[in-house]
């Protein structure tokens, strides 16, 4: 019983092969920093929001703060596991308002977040793009219609049904961020798509609405998306108000993002 | 006479091969099974010389396992939670594996020449067939462990589930080879 010694070479030389292709392809995905996602938010009423941002896998200098430099004030804020995937995991960090109050008169209302500044554990400060988020201190109080019911998919679909309380007549849609997403975003009322036609739609007390969307960016669109789609109303005595439905949309897993391509967008080699 | 020497052999082989894991501590790290061994090669080498070439990588192996003793409560794999291991870590893996595999080689390779001399042939198939067994399944893993560090932790756990119970019925063969020897071979 023996082994030849030319086969233990030969082993000893494939593994070594093996093992310094492997590292060198593992290299090549490492990424020198915590990569964030561009986030597309228009926030009511004082709600918590999420920043997603992608970092290595085995990453030894993490994220632990991040102010806003935009705002007088700090946000709490605490940071989430996520995902995880092959080279990568997708973590998040939750802002929480809550300790706020979104009134007019607050420094917070009304105002765009578009940078971060992040603190990691060495003691590095990285100043990352976050894309825009809107703060706005609007409150939705659902005098005409009220929302009776929603659901979503991680299919990029959803629907909320909305209940009149009241007669009054829906006269259209708004949202800051609807019109710049005419191409990516799908509504349809009460199963119709929509058109020139489809309002107004009038509702007696206790008739239902429903309105679905299907959300699906462009090919190499990896920003997050969460904004309020506003349903306009009016009473039988021409008051105006509104309803809003969310949509919210971001890739779950580290593997749906194009690395390659989000380092080129942000000008890393 | 030798009974002993076989007894150890096996018992450190069982070790090696099984973990008990309370919280952060490994009760049976691996440098312990080793210790074993090479308490049994001690033995063994009045018996056949060959024995003793196993002791240098036994004493490696014990340096190299000594921190078995610690035990990551996060990786579980029957529950589908592993960490990604760093390069480094998996790099000192292929090592012990390598290591493991030239020991049981040496050791096999032992008792495998001492059946020739003493004609037991039934012994001397058994021995050559298990280690083949054993090969394979360390084989697999020397290729798994660098294309690990590209895989997925889904990916992983398919791979670590299946090898790990293919190697640790290989393994279990040569545990119980050894303890056939401890009746055979104990003059």
């Amino acid at each position: 019983m023996s082994i030849r010694k030319k086969y233990v070479i030969v082993t000893l030389v494939i593994l070594s092969l093996l093992w310094t292709g492997n590292v060198i392809y593992y290299e090549k995905h490492q990424l020198k920093e915590p990569l964030f996602l561009k986030h597309y938010y228009d926030i009511k009423c004082g709600n918590e929001f999420n920043l997603y941002y992608i970092e290595n896998i085995n990453a030894t200098d993490e994220v632990t703060a991040i102010s806003f430099p935009e705002l007088k004030e700090n946000l709490n804020y605490y940071i989430n596991q996520g995902r995880y995937g092959s080279h990568y995991r997708l973590k998040t960090i939750t802002i929480n308002c809550f300790g706020n109050t979104m009134t007019q008169n607050s420094d917070l209302s009304n105002k765009t977040i578009t940078k971060g500044k992040i603190t990691m554990s060495s003691g590095k400060v990285i100043e990352v793009n976050l894309g825009k988020i809107n703060l706005n201190a609007d409150f939705n109080s659902y005098k005409g219609l009220k929302q009776i019911g929603v659901s979503a998919s991680s299919g990029n679909t959803g629907t909320s049904v909305f209940s009149a309380e009241k007669d009054l007549k829906v006269t259209g849609i708004k949202g800051s961020l609807y019109e710049n997403l005419n191409d990516a975003l799908k509504i349809s009322i009460n199963g119709k798509d929509l058109n020139e036609k489809t309002f107004p739609i009038s509702l007696k007390a206790g008739d239902s609405i429903s309105i679905s969307y299907c959300f699906e960016p462009k090919k190499n669109d990896f920003n997050a998306y969460s904004f309020y789609i506003d349903l306009l109303t009016e009473d039988i005595n021409g008051k105006n108000d509104f309803a809003c439905f969310f949509i919210n949309h971001y890739y779950q897993s580290p593997e749906d993002y194009d690395i390659e391509a989000l380092k080129k967008s942000r000008g890393w080699q | 006479m030798y009974e002993t020497g076989y007894e150890r052999l096996f018992l450190g082989m069982l070790i090696i091969i099984f973990d008990i894991n309370l919280g952060y501590i490994n009760i049976l790290p691996n440098f312990i099974g080793y210790l074993f061994i090479l308490s049994a090669l001690s033995i063994l080498k009045t018996q056949y010389k060959s024995f003793e070439k196993g002791k240098a990588p036994c004493i490696l192996l014990t340096l190299l396992t000594i921190r078995d003793v610690y035990h990551n409560p996060q990786n579980d794999l029957f529950s589908g939670e592993f960490n990604s291991s760093g390069i480094p870590t998996l790099l000192i893996g292929s090592v012990i594996t390598l290591l493991n595999l030239y020991l049981i080689f040496i050791i096999c390779k032992s008792i495998y020449e001492l059946c020739e001399e003493r004609f037991l042939y039934d012994l001397k198939d058994y021995t050559k067939h298990y280690f083949i067994l054993y090969l394979i399944g360390t084989g697999a893993f020397l290729l798994y462990y660098p294309f690990s560090i590209n895989f997925s932790i889904s990916q992983n756990n398919c791979f670590l589930i299946v090898l790990s119970i293919i190697q640790i019925i290989f393994s279990l063969c040569i545990a119980f080879l050894f303890r056939k020897c401890k009746s055979i071979l104990n003059s």
